[in-house]
């Protein structure tokens, strides 16, 4: 096992450059907004001493009696996500598509990457609706009736641990089937990267899904674990550390941003294993 | 006869709620799910029936079909020294659980309001004695006079039993159980069976400790009676020992969450859901907050009809005084991934997130509120207390509450009376600014206090620097203040000003220019709607700034990740 994961992450290293490439674009997109944060924070208590309470860590009191004299305050930013999220997503189908043709391929380098995800960003995007309706559907097919069912849940339960597990066991149900259409949009753009038609993909990629539910699970899971553990870890590192010093507002960056490329690794990861999986399937 | 208030949709409690108490539907409930008590008989020493004479009365809205207040004559009037006696038989019928009373799932029952209370018979503000009855209607609670009680409940034996008072017997047979309660100068009694409570019993300072939990709460019961150890020590020590031999703290199941958040003589219902970490501390300043009502609520009885404030203000500001003293002034509240804070910071962005404009004075009768109450009556009042404490001190602080619990206890004390026991108090202390407008312009004004340095001006001459700043008060609240002024040797000079409305300018002729200018520099003034702009400074500290929008930069990198899983 130790082997094959070793192996996974040789081939990851591989892509670096395609990783390196998505992780930029969601830099620039990040710094979009960490500029507009910049302006709007300084433009607000750029001359106040109440940075120096700040810069022990953070404030409530400071942060709401900014958002309170200026309700307008954090407006420009929402509204700049809400405009940068669907862009990048689009973007990303490109970025995301051209990896998976390079992994599929066997080729290397960010010039493929756009070049062939220019290539596939109408069928991918047609992949991806498909994706999102599979997960709304377990909204409506699980969510709904056990809305239903549950009702008003403090009425009635005559305890909140039912509930409380009932909407645990929910969140699994919602987590497995979330990995498995993972899988399943992985799976058919890799179909549709070997030349198969569009519906046939699909067809092809239900059927991946459908004999490889383990190796699918196990894949997923291990990569939420790892996001998890990151999650956890970089709390440690990082927890409320203020600004007391600009060291540790620089060491407070870097690392973040080796959090953020690690992440883009572990999904370059991800789509290797899929791939890996699935070259043994068709082997 | 509170609990007519849960007779239909037409009393003055529900005929404006929307059909909604507490955000929970009751507009469709069954004629089995609504509450009544009626007075069957009311006799006098004579055996004269008085009820027949009865009457329901609506002294505040007119509205008839609200039947909270009845009026009973006497045969004869009672005229002051004499004594009467009468023996009155009622029934009460429970709702199931509206707004605190009632019963649910697993023979739940709350018995509060359960029985005809009688009005407090008092002077008015004009001197003139009479019945003080108003009607139960929104934003208001209650008000009655002290009183003995032996209660005797008879239940069956499956059910576990709490409330106000000391159990002074307890027998069981034939699966029945008879237990009796006594308690001295109380305002009210209420009481609590549950089929599935778990019973938890201690002592602290003297003093009784009853926690009536559900199982699945279980994981409660520590911080429960960590809380009240907590209350109990700083309120003994800080205000007065607590005047009751016993305590019971009551934790409703999730069905009958309404029966929580209120405190009821020697009583209380607290509230927690399961999972609750114990770095979210809102469990625990609530059962704080409703045992400081046994101070400000039962010892003090004032009328929480007509001067809200005189409970829940006070009591918000001992229970952020008592979390901050315990668990921290920046994360008594809660303190959970990074992000933290405390409770008399919480209390204060409570009113100052309101929409100021549309503030009224906090010193009104609750029916007359039209808004945030909570924001008013609790937050606003306890940031008035904490201003006030920030000007005097806290040692003179707290001499005004010990004083005015020694000289109010067991009484109903009015605003008159606070004022007057804190005008005797912090006459010695050395003050510069007026009492009585002090409470004038928080309890009965509208305006706000905003604090803002508006420039600092350094202009060098051969000596030195001609240097200047301007301060300015936004709103129409006057504290005096202290500005802090720094020089570019960083030497600090204080500088008062009366906090007045509108601009005030300073001027110097200092060696080294000014480089920083902070008015309250100590945030004494809690009621200041906005610390930021309290300081202007050359030399800004810019690095939370960048660290603030590295990890916005950040954040949005990891939105984009994740959102992105399918794509």
């Amino acid at each position: 096992m130790l082997q094959r994961l070793k192996h996974i992450w040789n081939r990851t290293l591989t892509h670096k450059s395609e990783v390196v490439c998505i992780y930029a674009f969601q830099l620039i997109f990040g710094l979009l907004i960490g500029c507009i944060f910049y302006c709007t924070v300084d433009d607000n208590l750029g001359q106040s001493m109440a940075l120096e309470h700040l810069a022990l860590g953070f404030d409530r009191t400071i942060i709401m009696d900014m958002v309170n004299s200026n309700d307008e305050v954090f407006s420009g930013i929402i509204s700049w996500v809400t405009i940068l999220i669907p862009c990048y997503l689009i973007i990303s189908i490109l970025l995301q598509g051209g990896l998976l043709f390079n992994i599929k391929r066997g080729e290397v380098g960010f010039k493929s990457q756009i070049k062939n995800g220019v290539k596939y960003l109408l069928p991918f995007f047609g992949i991806v609706l498909f994706s999102i309706v599979l997960v709304i559907l377990f909204v409506v097919v699980v969510g709904l009736p056990y809305k239903a069912i549950v009702g008003d849940p403090l009425t009635t339960f005559s305890s909140e641990k039912p509930f409380v597990f009932s909407l645990m066991a929910l969140a699994v149900g919602f987590s497995l089937w979330v990995v498995l259409i993972w899988g399943f949009s992985i799976s058919t753009r890799y179909s549709y990267i070997n030349g198969i038609s569009f519906w046939k993909s699909i067809k092809t990629g239900f059927i991946f899904v459908k004999n490889h539910l383990i190796e699918l699970l196990s894949i997923g899971y291990l990569l939420l674990g790892i996001h998890i553990l990151l999650g956890f870890i970089y709390y440690l590192i990082m927890g409320d550390r203020g600004a007391p010093s600009w060291l540790i507002v620089i060491f407070g960056i870097v690392i973040q941003q080796v959090f953020s490329i690690t992440r883009v690794f572990i999904r370059g990861f991800g789509y290797i294993a899929v791939d890996q999986v699935e070259d043994e399937f068709i082997g | 006869m509170y609990m007519n208030a849960f007779k239909d949709m037409k009393s003055s409690y529900l005929r404006n709620s929307g059909g909604k108490i507490f955000g929970r539907d009751i507009a469709d409930r069954t004629a089995e799910e609504w509450g009544h008590i009626s007075i069957d008989k009311m006799l006098n020493i004579d055996g004269v029936n008085l009820v027949t004479s009865a009457q329901y009365i609506q002294p505040n809205d007119g509205n008839t079909n609200d039947q909270s207040i009845i009026e009973i004559p006497l045969e004869q009037p009672l005229l002051p020294g004499e004594t009467g006696t009468y023996e009155m038989d009622f029934t009460t019928k429970m709702p199931k659980t509206i707004a605190r009373s009632g019963y649910s799932q697993k023979d739940f029952f709350l018995f509060v309001h359960w029985f005809p209370q009688v009005c407090v018979y008092e002077q008015d503000k004009h001197g003139i004695w009479g019945w003080n009855s108003h009607q139960f209607v929104p934003g208001t609670e209650f008000f009655a006079d002290f009183g003995d009680y032996n209660v005797t409940i008879s239940a069956s034996d499956h059910l576990q039993i709490g409330g106000s008072g000391c159990r002074t017997s307890e027998t069981k047979d034939k699966g029945k159980q008879i237990v009796e309660f006594q308690a001295h100068d109380i305002i009210d009694f209420g009481f609590v069976v549950y089929s599935e409570f778990d019973v938890y019993k201690s002592s602290f300072q003297g003093v009784d400790i009853e926690i009536l939990m559900p199982p699945e709460h279980c994981a409660f019961a520590d911080r429960y009676r960590q809380a009240i150890e907590h209350g109990l020590e700083y309120m003994n020590e800080n205000v007065g020992p607590y005047p009751y031999p016993k305590i019971t703290i009551v934790d409703p199941p999730v069905h009958a969450l309404n029966s929580g958040f209120m405190e009821y003589p020697m009583m209380i219902t607290a509230a927690s859901f399961y999972g609750i970490p114990k770095s979210i501390r809102s469990v625990e300043s609530l059962v704080i907050h409703e045992f400081v009502h046994m101070y400000f609520m039962a010892t003090l009885a004032s009328n929480e009809k007509e001067e809200a404030w005189l409970d829940e203000g006070f009591v918000t500001y001992f229970e952020d005084r008592i979390t901050d003293h315990f668990h921290g002034d920046k994360s008594s509240f809660y303190n959970l991934l990074g992000f933290r804070s405390g409770n008399a910071e919480n209390s204060r962005l409570e009113y100052t997130k309101l929409d100021h404009s549309s503030l009224g004075p906090i010193a009104k009768p609750g029916w007359e509120i039209n808004g945030p109450y909570k924001g008013l009556i609790y937050a606003k009042t306890s940031s008035m207390l904490k201003t006030l404490e920030g000007l005097v001190g806290r040692p003179a602080m707290d001499k005004v509450i010990q004083t005015y619990y020694q000289s109010y206890k067991f009484k109903h004390p009015k605003e008159a009376d606070f004022r007057r026991i804190a005008t005797e108090v912090l006459s010695d202390v050395d003050r510069d600014f007026d009492l009585n407008h002090f409470f004038d312009q928080c309890l009965h004004g509208t305006e706000i206090c905003d604090y803002e340095v508006l420039s600092i001006e350094n202009i060098q001459t051969e000596n030195g620097y001609d240097s200047k700043f301007i301060v300015t008060q936004n709103g129409g609240l006057k504290f005096p203040v202290h500005i802090e002024v720094t020089y570019e040797n960083n030497k600090k000079e204080l500088v008062k000003w009366d906090g007045a409305q509108g601009e005030k300018t300073y001027e110097f002729k200092p060696e080294n220019k000014i480089t920083a200018v902070n008015i309250d520099p100590q945030n004494k003034i809690f009621l200041d709607i906005n610390f930021n702009n309290n300081s202007l400074t050359y030399d800004p500290d810019k690095k939370p700034i960048l660290k603030y929008a590295a990890k916005s930069t950040n954040w949005m990198q990891t939105i984009l990740e994740y959102t992105s899983f399918l794509f």
